[in-house]
């Protein structure tokens, strides 16, 4: 099952992603940071416009409300899963 | 090499002798271990974003905890030099015949520099190395 | 409360099946030095850290080492996939396979399973800071180890990322501990 265009729009989500955490575990020893605060709040929105992106095509990404369900079927059960995708 | 030059202008500046030097990783508190420097095999291959800075390879900045720094008490003076367990650290004004006393620390605990706000990494560089800073990039070759 | 997001924090490969890799990365999944045994370490401790920044600092990162596990999950899993039962056994891994088939467990690679006595909390912020300091240390040392023991560059790509995030939590958990010491002192001023 060919996952090439899911896994290059997981990438870049992954890519936004750590940058994000990182930023979060920055932030959380320095609270104040305001150069920090400016760039995690870019990355957020980056990061949120991508996961819409993806969600669009291959469903939830977030379960217990913070996805919309955006088609007709509950595609948040529907495989590939995170350890079977074939990066 | 020193590149106290790019910092931005809401960082300490610390000025102290030592630092001109800048050769090795001197921070005033001991050897840094494991600061990679030089010449890095991920060179970016495409012009970088410019909301995030440039990757350069990892050097040293050279500065020592900056004044205030949690964990370090008012009494401590960055730029005095202080090697805690190498042979010639001095002995203070004032307390002459009590070797190995520093102004502002203590014995008998850790102290762990606290990370200042420098370039970042883009975020393809972020997920390469596993982490957003390059100082903290601690790479192991084996 | 937790939430999942469905994806993993970073791409993970393997270049083949390896059943006898699989057992020895299986101990980050549930050895002492292992993933579980750091998020659960550091979600247990956060109830009562004294400082704001300690709750935030050991939610966060043990939030990340649940996904950290998730990670040597799928790489165990990947190693495994397919492998016929001969290459199993002949891995080592058949009293794995006889207990739990091809289920993961959380186990170090010698087949001792997980127990509460890897993690400790002694109430006491300092001590238990030092113990989050000492943790990451030797998770990362296991992941050198790890590293030592495979030539497989896309495996050796998901334990060097791995490991650095190990010396990240460290320089957190030093940072914290700057903090609370200062807390700690200014608080016996009675």
């Amino acid at each position: 099952m060919d996952h090439r265009n899911q896994v290059q729009m997981l990438l870049q989500i992954q890519q936004l992603s750590i940058v994000a955490t990182e930023l979060n575990l920055f932030l959380d020893t320095h609270p104040n940071d305001q150069q920090a605060l400016n760039m995690f709040n870019q990355v957020h929105n980056d990061l949120l416009k991508a996961v819409r992106n993806y969600e669009k095509i291959y469903g939830p990404m977030l379960n217990y409300g913070y996805s919309p369900a955006v088609q007709n079927r509950w595609k948040w059960i529907d495989s590939p899963w995170p350890w079977e995708i074939k990066y | 090499m020193n590149n106290k030059d790019d910092k931005k202008p809401d960082q300490v500046k610390v000025q102290s002798k030592d630092h001109k030097t800048g050769a090795a990783a001197s921070t005033g508190l001991g050897p840094v271990p494991g600061q990679p420097g030089g010449t890095d095999p991920h060179q970016p291959l495409q012009p970088v974003d410019p909301m995030y800075a440039p990757f350069d390879p990892v050097q040293s900045d050279g500065l020592p905890p900056y004044p205030g720094q949690p964990g370090f008490g008012p009494g401590y003076q960055p730029g005095k030099p202080a090697q805690p367990g190498y042979p010639d650290y001095p002995v203070y004004p004032g307390y002459p015949d009590q070797p190995g006393v520093y102004p502002g620390m203590e014995l008998a605990r850790a102290y762990i520099l606290i990370q200042r706000w420098g370039k970042v990494n883009t975020p393809a560089r972020a997920l390469e190395t596993g982490t957003l800073f390059p100082e903290l990039y601690r790479p192991y070759p084996y | 409360m937790w939430v999942y997001e469905k994806k993993l924090q970073i791409p993970v490969r393997v270049s083949a099946p390896n059943p006898k890799l699989a057992k020895y990365i299986i101990t980050q999944y549930g050895g002492p030095e292992g993933e579980l045994s750091a998020s659960l370490r550091y979600l247990n401790m956060r109830y009562t850290m004294p400082t704001a920044m300690a709750k935030g600092v050991l939610t966060d990162i043990g939030t990340e080492e649940l996904a950290h596990m998730e990670i040597v999950a799928t790489l165990v899993y990947k190693l495994i996939e397919g492998a016929p039962i001969e290459a199993i056994k002949a891995a080592d891994l058949g009293s794995h396979y006889a207990d739990h088939g091809r289920a993961l467990y959380w186990e170090n690679a010698a087949g001792v399973p997980w127990v509460a006595a890897y993690v400790s909390a002694t109430g006491d912020p300092v001590a238990d800071l030092h113990e989050n300091l000492a943790a990451e240390q030797k998770a990362r040392a296991v992941y050198e180890n790890l590293l030592h023991l495979t030539d497989d560059p896309q495996v050796k790509d998901v334990l060097r990322f791995l490991r650095e995030r190990e010396v990240v939590h460290f320089q957190r958990f030093g940072e914290t501990l700057m903090y609370v010491e200062d807390y700690m002192n200014k608080k016996k001023v009675f």
